[in-house]
């Protein structure tokens, strides 16, 4: 009998907290929703920013570079590169940034000045826009980009193999933008997960890679697919140009703690851009030929992780494996190409042999061998004043090194002091070492 | 007819367990929301004052846009000034993040930790959707400052959070989130922060205001967090698009 009463008053308790908890739930529901209740949100109209922004970057440096220019060298006589040995320069970059409703329009006019020892001291001027870009939002869903701009894609801070519209993706020096090109894009949001993006790019813009004696421009297209999940990311690319090549890109990433960063960010090409060299010449007037004839599928990957310490810096490790560099044969054949170049003297075989040799410096590629590792110190923002970076690299396939450094000085909040030191070590004339000895920029950046 | 009893007994406590913890929840939901956590779009203005050793060390202005979507929380957070930083974003989604700048404008993924170092630090303090990133462990009613408060003590539901135990004070009438302490891996303090709520987001719907996060570990290190212009809005998808 007592154990009856018992379960009864247990029961009736329960069920009087149990009202009383659904009660209290659903107040804080009702209260929940009244605060996230989408129809109660302001007007859409009322909220859309109408918004015009801009700053302008005054950017001054001066830059000093040990090259190589001796007689059997990449570069005889600095007749292919035409580097000065010193030079300055003055770089106005305004960044103007336009958003009324669902139109954004992103203008980066450039006007460059510098100093040319090599031809006569003159200075050059250069206007040009480094973006002009225009943002479109068809719907909540779906968006258009169009313009000229550089189209980023990958994980890697190093080079990004899956991005299969840029070869030089990064640039060594982070303070020279790398030239764009023309896009058209549009992206769709299958999900909050899940992004369609159909990219063309619809012209060489100011990419100096499709210049004579480089490559012949196509245009190409390119299908994105990309997933984010509670802590990765990662994107699927297939584009195909009109020159019949086709790629298949990959980039991932994945926050593996709080601290660790892993990322990939590889491509499989079929008939990619790529300088090579090969014996014979089809003049038959030189013994050597750079040519771009890959009929056959390349693979190439990034594969890094990164560790960020408790007191602040970060410290990254990669390993790139480049299917398109040379193998020994073909670095041999280079080589060789390179140290008979300057036997040529007259007037057509000189042209040709500097032709080769212009191809021997820009092959289409960040990196000629095909094994790289890649490690980087860096932080931002220490002590509220400086943030530093060091990148080492070095090629196991010749044992050369690169070392370099980028320091950025906030003297004060409008200005910039930094330094960029680039070094290269190992045999002389080989892999990372044939071409730039070394390079220092001084620069300031005053930002108005 | 024992065993039909228990089964009885376990099915009602297993009720009430689970219509605590439906409270529990929604009360940190709506805890979460008058800090920007929950809603489907809003931006707000953020100022970021730094003290070290009790001496203003920097000031930092930030535009925040944050949307929370079926339990995915994203975010773009724009440095605005001083002039050194307003190029700089950070874009988070969920627990991934990116950082770009001028000159390296590509969206470079980065850890949690780093973050929380630079500039950025303590921006994720204010940002935090506890509902998401955190277990209930337990909850009592306590008081705080002479006002009746929920003590929720809260545990990170991954080791991708920056602290692993929260301890969250929670107003029992308006469920206002008033203090947090926030703990590391191992059970050390390392932040307090205490919250005010001086905006609104509607009629009668309060919003965080200021944020003063006191750091345990080094004496006299305190960052204050001023909240203006809070709007509800909504984005397009592809705003927080790396």
């Amino acid at each position: 009998m007592s154990k009856r009463f018992i379960i009864i008053t247990i029961v009736y308790l329960s069920c009087f907290n149990l009202s009383f908890s659904q009660i209290d739930s659903l107040k804080l529901d009702i209260q929940f929703d009244t605060i996230v209740k989408k129809d109660s949100i302001v007007k859409k109209d009322s909220i859309v920013k109408k918004s015009l922004n801009y700053s302008i970057d005054i950017f001054s440096f001066l830059r000093s570079t040990s090259f190589r220019k001796e007689k059997k060298t990449i570069n005889p006589g600095n007749e292919v590169a035409k580097l000065d040995s010193f030079d300055y320069g003055l770089y106005i970059r305004p960044d103007i940034n336009y958003e009324k409703k669902k139109i954004s329009i992103n203008l980066k006019p450039r006007y460059n000045l510098e100093y040319d020892q090599y031809n006569n001291n003159y200075i050059l001027d250069d206007f040009y826009f480094q973006e002009l870009k225009l943002k479109y939002d068809l719907s909540n869903k779906s968006t258009v980009y169009f313009g000229r701009y550089f189209k980023n894609i990958g994980t890697s801070a190093t080079i990004n193999p899956s991005n299969l519209f840029f070869s030089e993706s990064i640039s060594l020096n982070p303070k020279l933008e790398l030239k764009p090109m023309d896009f058209f894009e549009l992206k769709y949001s299958l999900s909050l997960k899940w992004k369609l993006q159909l990219m063309a790019n619809i012209g060489k813009g100011e990419s100096e890679i499709y210049e004579i004696p480089f490559f012949e421009y196509h245009r190409k297209y390119a299908l994105q697919i990309e997933n984010y999940a509670e802590s990765s990311q990662f994107s699927l690319l297939f584009a195909f140009d009109e020159n019949k090549s086709y790629d298949f890109g990959f980039n991932g990433q994945k926050n593996m703690n709080e601290a660790i960063l892993i990322w990939v960010d590889g491509a499989f090409n079929y008939k990619p851009n790529r300088f090579y060299p090969v014996q014979g010449n089809s003049t038959g007037l030189i013994n050597y030929e750079m040519i771009n004839d890959n009929k056959k599928l390349f693979f190439s990957n990034i594969a890094g992780a990164s560790y960020t310490f408790n007191f602040g810096p970060t410290f990254s490790l990669e390993y790139f494996y480049n299917g398109r560099g040379y193998d020994r044969l073909t670095s041999k054949i280079y080589y060789d190409m390179i140290l008979t170049s300057s036997n040529y003297n007259f007037d057509v075989t000189k042209e040709l042999a500097k032709k080769n040799l212009a191809r021997a410096i820009n092959p289409g590629m960040q990196y000629i061998r095909k094994n790289y590792l890649f490690s980087q110190f860096g932080q931002n923002d220490f002590l509220n004043q400086v943030n530093y970076f060091f990148r080492y690299a070095y090629c196991f396939d010749d044992n050369t090194s690169q070392l370099s450094s980028l320091i950025e000085w906030n003297v004060i909040n409008d200005l910039e002091i930094h330094s960029v030191v680039l070094y290269n070590f190992g045999k002389q004339n080989n892999g990372l070492n044939k071409f730039i000895r070394n390079q220092i920029m001084l620069g300031i950046i005053y930002k108005l | 007819m024992k065993k039909i009893k228990t089964i009885i007994l376990l099915l009602i406590s297993n009720l009430i367990f689970s219509q605590n913890n439906d409270k529990n929840s929604t009360i940190l939901k709506v805890a979460d929301t008058h800090r920007g956590g929950q809603l489907n779009g809003l931006s707000w203005d953020l100022e970021v004052k730094n003290y070290k050793k009790l001496i203003l060390e920097n000031q930092i202005n930030i535009f925040v846009e944050a949307s929370t979507i079926e339990n995915n929380q994203f975010a773009l957070i724009s440095f605005l000034k001083p002039k050194k930083f307003s190029d700089q974003k950070l874009l988070i989604r969920n627990n991934s993040m990116w950082f770009s700048k001028k000159g390296v404008e590509k969206r470079i993924p980065i850890s949690g930790r780093q973050r929380l170092t630079g500039s950025a630090a303590n921006a994720d303090v204010a940002n935090a959707n506890y509902f998401i990133d955190y277990n209930i462990k337990s909850t009592k009613e306590t008081v705080l400052d002479n006002k009746k408060c929920y003590l929720f003590v809260l545990e990170s539901k991954n080791n991708l959070v920056s602290y692993s135990t929260v301890k969250y004070w929670i107003s029992l009438d308006d469920n206002l989130g008033l203090k947090a302490e926030f703990f590391g891996k191992s059970d050390k303090l390392i932040k307090i922060a205490t919250f005010e709520y001086n905006n609104f987001i509607k009629a009668n719907v309060k919003f965080i205001s200021k944020i003063t996060i006191v750091d345990n570990i080094n004496n006299g290190d305190y960052t204050l967090l001023e909240i203006s212009n809070p709007k509800l809005t909504s984005f397009n998808m592809s705003k927080f698009d790396k």
